[in-house]
């Protein structure tokens, strides 16, 4: 079975673990919504770009314990939203690390394995917190978490598996441009934020 | 989402400034090769963003719309007179020049929910202003195409006066 492959099933088998049910037809409406979520939401978008692009840069030993602490952060997340935690600065916590994901992939060059870690954690957990099911049914509100976990990981590992296919110089130059616009995209987002909360 | 990126990208492309300092830009960094060819996409836009917060923060930037037809002016005629100073200097010149272009355009970026896909979309299309002038200074390479960027860089110099002279 192949690294991503193999991943998703992890990640599909601990959120129905996790969430103790299975999914019904009458739920694959919040179930589409929520896989929709990572894809529609801009900052999602880009944050898990990042991520991914991050993950990709790397050697396949970091590639994977990086993949493995996003997914665990995104389950950790999830589980949070599902046992009800209110509300968090997570859309604040989510550009903050997608600009330091992209930093790091324009720099290029592996740093701190700790600080890695860390921002992908953090994506992973924002990602999830700033998606919280605007629904009545609770049933229904865990399903779309189980679509939104899933959206994420398919979109951070289909970009990490991209990115570390990417193999000449000039493919990895392209990283780290996009990287860069990452960051900087994220820096206007945050003074964006930062000028609105002190005006 | 798409509306969002698709006005963020849109937006740079309507300042013939800001258009015509970006592809110098790009035709300096050739005409540098490497490291700069490279090395300056991935520079500019984080410069060019911290530029941008300092805008969208409200800190002054004293003649910023001078200092943007400055850099026409200045890396037009870099690329006219194919000058090849050390990189750092060179780095410095454009970091400077990326700091006025992104003061300017920062207190123009829209608050709300599509904040993230308009960012993305206005640097997006800066560094691909960029890559439209490393891809044109490739030419350089043979004769009769670093006569045309040269030429290109005269003109762009030339804009810049005429921007400047708006202002006074």
């Amino acid at each position: 079975m192949s690294r991503p492959v193999w991943l998703a099933a992890l990640f599909v088998l601990a959120l129905t673990a996790l969430l103790g049910s299975h999914v019904e037809i009458a739920d694959a409406e919040g179930f589409r919504a929520g896989l929709e979520h990572p894809f529609a939401v801009p900052a999602h978008v880009i944050a898990l770009t990042a991520c991914g692009l991050l993950a990709g840069q790397r050697d396949p030993g970091r590639h994977d314990a990086l993949a493995v602490v996003f997914i665990a952060a995104l389950i950790g997340g999830l589980a949070a939203l599902a046992l009800g935690v209110g509300e968090t600065p997570a859309g604040d916590v989510l550009v903050a690390a997608a600009a330091i994901a992209g930093l790091l992939v324009a720099i290029g060059r592996p740093l701190s394995m700790l600080l890695e870690f860390f921002v992908v954690a953090a994506i992973g957990a924002a990602i999830a917190l700033d998606s919280p099911p605007e629904v009545v049914s609770l049933r229904t509100a865990n399903v779309m978490l189980i679509g939104t976990g899933l959206g994420a990981a398919i979109l951070a590992i289909v970009v990490a598996e991209i990115a570390a296919a990417l193999r000449s110089d000039w493919q990895r130059i392209g990283l780290r441009v996009l990287g860069s616009w990452i960051a900087a995209s994220a820096l206007l987002v945050l003074a964006m934020r930062l000028a609105a909360e002190t005006a | 989402m798409t509306g969002g990126a698709l006005s963020g990208f849109t937006h740079p492309l309507f300042g013939p400034d800001h258009i015509v300092a970006m592809v110098a830009v790009g035709l300096w960094g050739a005409f540098l090769g490497a490291p700069a060819i490279w090395l300056l996409p991935v520079v500019f836009p984080l410069v060019m963003a911290f530029g941008g917060a300092l805008g969208i923060l409200g800190l002054p930037l004293p003649a910023a719309d001078a200092g943007i037809a400055l850099s026409a002016i200045v890396l037009g005629l870099m690329v006219a007179l194919a000058a090849r100073p050390p990189l750092v200097a060179a780095a410095l010149v454009v970091g400077t020049f990326a700091i006025f272009h992104g003061h300017a355009h920062g207190a123009e970026l829209p608050p709300g929910a599509d904040a993230m896909a308009y960012s993305f979309g206005f640097v997006a299309a800066t560094g691909l202003l960029h890559l439209t002038g490393i891809a044109f200074g490739l030419l350089a390479r043979w004769p009769a195409g670093a006569v045309a960027v040269r030429a290109a860089g005269g003109m762009i110099a030339l804009a810049g006066v005429a921007f400047l002279s708006d202002l006074l």
